[in-house]
């Protein structure tokens, strides 16, 4: 009910694909970057509470990278077609 | 800690409302700006018992973000439930590696659990006259495959989200008052349904899996309510009433 609802199907079949990977696409990706560069900089960066940073921050960035994962896939099915 | 998660509580209400009712976009941008607050807060806090609720919380704006960002288009409706739940389940285990929910499936209490798991067929009724009687579509999987799918990806994935992490992690912060604010986050993430009496009755099945889950201190019956509960919307009174 909260993962797949009205809304979710309405919007993902009345708004094309090149609409939402510009739209709502555009900001996963730009979370994703933004987290994975924060990552980063925590792991350069050492300190007491580094493996609490990085594993709060796996919570998120391991679900988006799935994600990225799936669009590039879809990406390239759609270019060998 | 209380006045932490009231607000994080408005504000997912407001970026779901947001995202439902006007546009997926600026509702997206602001889960995407809750993420980093949360995580900030949490890093900055001691990781004392109360704060475990702060990264739990995070899984709510992914969950959004997962289902209105995965590519589904180029795939049958029946799979999406595999193709959002596996990431957010990702997620919710991680959640678990950091805050460490004491969940568990343990088989105690059995009379109890089957009685509140077969709760979800009555419920199920409720459900499916408010959504009649609201005159909106439910999503219905058109095989049996889509409803064991939905079921195991759907089902299960949002009780042991909202029941098992959730439920645990905001007793630390509210006691027995968890069960409450479980449930609005539940029901706040339904909102979707476009049926405000859809949305009561799906939260008042939450409230009964949560009353479950913090009785018998495990998510069996709590996963049977949802499977019963989704079942009857989906297969059986629809059977029933030919609609």
């Amino acid at each position: 009910m909260s993962l797949i609802n009205s809304f979710t199907v309405t919007t993902l079949e009345s708004l094309s694909y090149a609409v939402l990977s510009t739209t709502v696409g555009v900001v996963s990706v730009l979370l994703l970057i933004g987290l994975l560069t924060w990552r980063e900089i925590v792991n350069v960066a050492g300190g007491q509470h580094r493996q609490i940073w990085k594993r709060g921050l796996d919570i998120a960035i391991v679900p988006l990278l799935l994600v990225f994962g799936m669009i590039v896939v879809n990406r390239l099915l759609e270019l060998t077609r | 800690m209380q006045k932490t998660a009231h607000s994080y509580l408005r504000a997912i209400a407001i970026a779901e409302s947001v995202t439902v009712f006007i546009a997926p976009l600026p509702g997206i941008i602001l889960y995407a700006l809750m993420i980093p607050l949360l995580l900030i807060q949490f890093t900055r806090s001691s990781q004392t018992s109360p704060f475990r609720l702060l990264p739990a919380l995070v899984l709510l704006p992914i969950l959004r973000i997962l289902s209105l960002t995965m590519p589904t288009q180029m795939i049958p409706i029946t799979y999406w439930p595999i193709l959002i739940g596996i990431p957010l389940l990702a997620g919710i285990l991680l959640t678990i590696r950091l805050v460490g929910p004491s969940i568990g499936m343990q088989l105690r209490d059995i009379p109890i659990q089957l009685v509140i798991g077969a709760a979800g067929i009555p419920l199920s009724l409720l459900a499916y006259h408010a959504a009649r009687f609201s005159q909106r579509e439910i999503y219905l999987p058109d095989s049996l495959t889509g409803l064991v799918i939905l079921l195991i990806f759907s089902g299960l994935v949002e009780e042991l989200l909202f029941r098992g992490v959730l439920l645990d992690v905001a007793r630390d912060v509210y006691g027995p008052g968890a069960i409450v604010y479980s449930t609005i986050l539940y029901a706040i993430m339904c909102l979707g349904t476009f049926s405000i009496s859809l949305v009561v009755v799906v939260g008042l099945s939450g409230f009964v899996g949560a009353w479950c889950t913090q009785r018998t201190h495990s998510l069996l019956g709590a996963m049977l309510l949802r499977t019963c509960f989704l079942s009857g919307l989906i297969a059986i009174w629809p059977a029933i009433y030919g609609v």
